[in-house]
């Protein structure tokens, strides 16, 4: 069985209110143990709603979900468990440290699990050395006195911690400069192949998903409208088009020279594809 | 979890509707003689007509009964206290007693009395609650800056204070959304809120409260920068993009409230009287 597995979920918020609004509308989706997701769509189709239903900080209002084995409509259900194994890191994670030092805060999470000073600490340095931070310089600094990069990976820490089996990330480069964004996507990449982790990874830009992720979901009011192979969806560059979505600037750029005459391939996505595929148009070889 | 969903205080609920539409003041001026009502009525056939009044704004205002009466969650506590105080220790001597619970008696005279206290403060949240699902928080606050504005000769900065509420309404839903968020994300790293003795749990708050204050802090920062930048100095000399301007429905409204209030206060034997 899947690791993720929901049908026709569906998510109302405030409902009963005249506030109430529907936030996600007969989603199914399943996701296999080891997948890197990609989850992409305009800002309010509900990505952040979905996410949070994957270690049941959100309940559907109706539909299935089943994710490690657990069901997710049965309010009796283990959520602690799951929430040792689905880690979420929060778009701005940084905006949740609290502690003194940034080792206190990365084992927020190991002693929530009372496991024993001895284990913490391994966990603690694990996973800041997972994430590029030097647990020897920056463990006894406060997370307040980092760069907003370091923060964020501080915190980023903080989830792996708990040593999940998924790891789902809401915009884990949003706000920071190119060469931090570099720097956190690396990680993470590095987290999937390296730990093995299955990532679902929701993102706004193009680039990074045709950079990072094998599938792609797109999501539009609510709805799932497609779910495929990152190539195949960015081939319909149309259809994404309709939903105020478009494709990675390489993908664009290789369009354009189409559109003036230079038969490049379209299957084309980064910078390394693109180079070859005009030395193949001109016939540079 | 849904913080939304119990606090409604500040909440404005947009419709197209007559109540909507009036013009702040004359809300605020309704509302503060319906308050007056409240606590001058004194018999059933007032509070009855007043109800049967209320019930009719809410038609109007389009706003559903049931969302409204929620309103009153927060309250409950205090309206069962007050019936029982006043039931059971009203310290009215003498009257019809009704039933006896070992030493306390409840007397007809005191559970009158309770239901009427208690009624009064039901429809006091419930006219409070109407002004603000009806009336955007920026209108409320212009309405309440127009209303002190001849004070200010007497050194009361009625800007100043119309902008406080204004900032402090506008950010209640914000910082509510921000502790849902904070919350949800210790959560997720193990955090539990709701198992434990008291000491437990006030000291699961910490690592929500930590970053609630730094968040209000930044935002308060961001917010003082963002003001400075458009050069903002007080109201001196500030134009508004929306003139409030009363309309004949407002005197319509307004006249009518009074008029009803009078109305209430018509003691039950001069009805008699009045219908013989
Ligand atoms: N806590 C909430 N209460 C009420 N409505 C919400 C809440 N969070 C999100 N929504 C609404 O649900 C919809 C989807 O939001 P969200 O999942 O945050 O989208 P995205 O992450 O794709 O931008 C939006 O219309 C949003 O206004
Ligand atoms: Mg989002």
């Amino acid at each position: 069985m899947a690791l993720i597995e929901c049908r026709n979920l569906t998510h109302v918020y405030l409902k009963g209110t005249p506030l109430e609004a529907v936030a996600l509308q007969d989603v199914t989706l399943s996701v296999e143990a080891g997948e890197f997701v990609g989850i992409i769509g305009p800002t309010g189709s509900g990505k952040s709603t979905l996410i949070q239903h994957f270690n049941a900080l959100l309940r559907p209002t109706g539909g299935a979900l089943r994710v490690a084995g657990i069901d997710l409509a049965n309010p009796r259900a283990d959520v602690k468990n799951l929430r040792q194994q689905v880690g979420l890191v929060f778009q701005y994670p940084e905006h949740q440290l609290f502690e003194e030092t940034v080792y206190d805060d990365v084992a927020y999470g190991p002693r929530n699990l009372r496991l024993n000073e001895n284990e913490v600490g391994e966990r603690v340095a694990e996973s800041l050395a997972l994430v590029g931070v030097d647990p020897n310089r920056f463990g006894r600094r406060s997370p307040f006195s980092l760069s907003g990069g370091e923060m964020r990976r501080v915190a980023i820490a903080g989830v792996l911690a708990m040593r999940p089996r998924v790891l789902v990330l809401d915009e884990p480069a949003a706000g920071l400069d190119p060469k931090g964004k570099e720097e956190i996507l690396g990680q993470i990449r590095a987290l999937h192949q390296a730990q093995g982790l299955t990532v679902l990874l929701v993102t706004h830009s193009m680039d990074e998903a045709a950079q990072l992720v094998r599938r792609l979901v797109v999501l539009a009011r609510g709805r799932v409208v497609m779910d495929g192979p990152v190539r195949e969806i960015f081939r319909r560059a149309q259809d994404l088009a309709v939903l105020g979505l478009g494709i990675p600037a390489i993908a664009e750029l290789m369009l354009r020279l189409r559109g003036s005459g230079l038969p490049v391939s379209p299957d084309t996505l980064t910078v390394d594809e693109a180079r070859v595929a005009i030395r193949e148009a001109l016939r540079w070889n | 979890m849904e913080l939304t969903r119990y606090v409604t205080i500040g909440q404005y609920i947009p419709r197209e509707s007559p109540v909507h539409r009036l013009d702040p003041r004359s809300k605020i001026a309704a509302v503060t003689v319906l308050t007056v009502a409240v606590f001058v009525v004194r018999d059933f056939s007032g509070y009855g007509l007043l109800t049967l009044f209320l019930l009719g704004v809410v038609l109007a205002s389009q706003i559903p009964l049931g969302y409204l009466l929620r309103g009153l969650r927060p309250v409950l506590f205090l309206l069962l206290m007050t019936l029982v105080l006043n039931v059971f220790f009203s310290g009215i001597q003498g009257g019809t007693v009704l039933f006896q619970l070992g030493p306390v008696v409840a007397t007809r005279e005191a559970v009158l009395r309770a239901v009427f206290i208690g009624y009064r403060l039901v429809a006091l949240v419930l006219v409070t609650s109407l002004l603000t699902f009806t009336t955007s928080p920026v209108q409320l606050t212009d309405g309440i800056e127009r209303i002190l504005r001849p004070f200010r000769r007497l050194g009361v900065p009625a800007h100043e204070l119309a902008m406080m509420m204004t900032i402090a309404l506008r950010f209640i839903p914000t910082l509510l959304e921000e502790t849902e968020k904070i919350m949800k994300a210790q959560m997720a790293r193990g955090a539990e809120f709701e198992h434990g003795n008291i000491l437990r749990r006030a000291r699961a708050l910490v690592p929500v409260l930590v970053p609630l204050f730094v968040s209000a802090f930044r935002r308060a920062d961001e917010l003082a920068l963002a003001m400075e930048a458009r050069c903002y100095r007080g109201g001196e000399h500030r134009t508004r993009m929306k003139e409030l301007r009363l309309a004949p429905r407002d005197a319509v409204a307004l006249a009518l409230t009074i008029a009803a209030s009078f109305v209430f206060t018509i003691p039950y034997p001069t009805w008699q009287a009045l219908l013989r």
